[in-house]
């Protein structure tokens, strides 16, 4: 290899090599640039969360508007924490912590635990003989499903399964132990299956 | 559930089918395999994320997200953005800063007669439970949320349980005053300025609260903990013992705070 190509190819790897063990573009050292002054640092985190965020608001928030708002402000709460945040920690977990915590003083003020899944959809739970559903209409029958569990399962599935969270950062935001957020994980899955028993060929019928 | 296993297209968009029973699985207690009612879940499951990667993204939220981040502006907004031990520390200062102001510049004649045991007491009851309330209002929202029923009940049992004890001396002639026709008088002077020491420490815990839509919670430890705070400057200030002056003058400074907070946030 000659001078100007070893130079070349030296550039190029400290251009792709990793200066540090945490990925370039990770959660944290987009925080970091937020709080150093780049506010395209924060809209690329909004990006990334705030879709997942407003999935896990819409669960149980009954007003679309209302679980707009609550990702709005858990978005507004990252900006006014910026400086708690130390560094070291993981910002997913943190995030996630605000937004269920501002959902659960959602809840507080309208003085119910949560809205019942029943209120989302003025559909009834499938029965067994209804005409194959259609993908969406099973998908949505599995999230009406997930609205009827109680809310620690559902959050923890939700965490778990549609986040694909590890259950150690599930625990970690829910201020669980890790067994603990298995065990509640294992139940909601397993009331679900009772609960979707009937959608026989719903899935085949979706296709 | 059928057993049927011809798993539904999930478009590529998301997890194959045995990743999907994988992650299923992680949840299954240690030695369990998983079965095909297993699987039938973990292709709803899969469905219902697929179909929800489908839907709308939010991103005409982050134009109105970024004109709220704009609109924070000015003292209120520095003083929420400051680490939370900075404002807590702001928090506390700013009743010691009031209490010792008044011990300084309005000491309460009787000071040498009063009950050293008992001033210190009762400072610290005030002062104490005002920085556990303020503590818990100013809690960050990445913490588990604060409950107000507690500490608020707290405070208003050691406000007026201390005012209705027995009074503390009667030998200073300051210390004697307050009753007949100058009770209320003399009440609603104590009254007045507790209000007026109290006002300026609730605000203050209001602007460092980061609350947008600040629970009712986190409102009433606010008063609650300005309404103590009130009450221990009155302590070092006002030289009448009298339990129905403190009772009447004093304890209900708290819970004037404390009603119009509740009133003011709509009880919400």
């Amino acid at each position: 290899m000659g001078p100007v190509a070893a130079v070349f190819a030296w550039v190029l790897r400290r251009l792709l090599a990793p200066d540090s063990p945490s990925r370039p573009d990770s959660d944290e050292e987009l925080f970091a640039a937020y709080v150093g002054g780049d506010p395209q640092a924060f809209d690329q985190l909004f990006s990334r969360y705030a879709s997942a965020l407003l999935a896990l608001m819409r669960k149980q928030v009954r007003k679309d508007e209302d679980a707009r708002d609550l990702v709005q402000q858990t978005f507004l709460h990252l900006h006014r924490a910026r400086h708690d945040f130390r560094p070291g920690a993981a910002l997913r977990p943190w995030l996630y912590t605000i937004a269920l915590n501002l959902r659960r003083e959602h809840f507080r003020k309208l003085g119910r635990r949560r809205e019942d899944a029943r209120d989302l959809t003025d559909r009834e739970m499938p029965r067994s003989e209804q005409p194959d559903l259609g993908r969406g209409e099973t998908a949505h029958q599995v999230r009406t499903a997930l609205g009827l569990l109680p809310e620690g399962q559902q959050v923890v599935i939700h965490l778990h399964w549609f986040e694909g969270l590890p259950f150690a950062e599930v625990a970690e935001i829910l201020g669980l132990t890790q067994s603990a957020a298995k065990v509640r994980a294992h139940r909601g899955y397993k009331a679900l299956k009772q609960m979707l028993n009937d959608l026989d060929g719903g899935v085949d019928g979706a296709v | 559930m059928s057993s049927q296993d011809d798993h539904l297209d999930v478009r590529g968009e998301y997890l194959d089918k045995d990743e999907a029973l994988q992650r299923l699985s992680e949840a299954l207690p240690d030695g369990v395999a998983p079965d095909g009612a297993d699987r039938q879940l973990a292709s709803l499951l899969s469905l219902a994320a697929a179909e929800q990667s489908l839907e709308d993204h939010p991103d005409d939220m982050l134009a109105d997200l970024r004109r709220i981040k704009d609109r924070e502006r000015g003292v209120g907004h520095m003083l929420r953005s400051l680490p939370t031990p900075q404002r807590l520390a702001l928090a506390v200062a700013s009743i010691l800063a009031t209490v010792g102001a008044f011990r300084a510049f309005r000491p309460r004649p009787d000071w040498v007669e009063y009950p050293e045991g008992r001033m210190w007491i009762a400072a610290g009851l005030f002062g104490g439970l005002a920085i556990a309330s303020l503590g818990r209002s100013l809690r960050p929202m990445h913490r588990p949320l604060p409950r107000a029923g507690g500490l608020v009940a707290a405070g208003v049992v050691v406000a007026f349980g201390l005012a209705a004890l027995p009074a503390a001396h009667s030998n200073h002639h300051a210390s004697l005053g307050g009753f007949g026709p100058l009770l209320l008088e003399h009440a609603l002077h104590c009254l007045m300025v507790g209000i007026a020491a109290a006002a300026p420490l609730f605000v203050l815990a209001r602007w460092l609260d980061r609350g947008a839509h600040s629970a009712l919670s986190r409102v009433l430890l606010a008063a609650g903990a300005a309404g103590l705070a009130a009450n221990a400057a009155l302590q070092m200030t006002c030289p009448v013992t009298a339990p129905v002056h403190l009772l009447l003058g004093h304890a209900p400074v708290g819970i004037l705070l404390l009603a119009t907070a509740y009133g003011i946030r709509g009880g919400k």
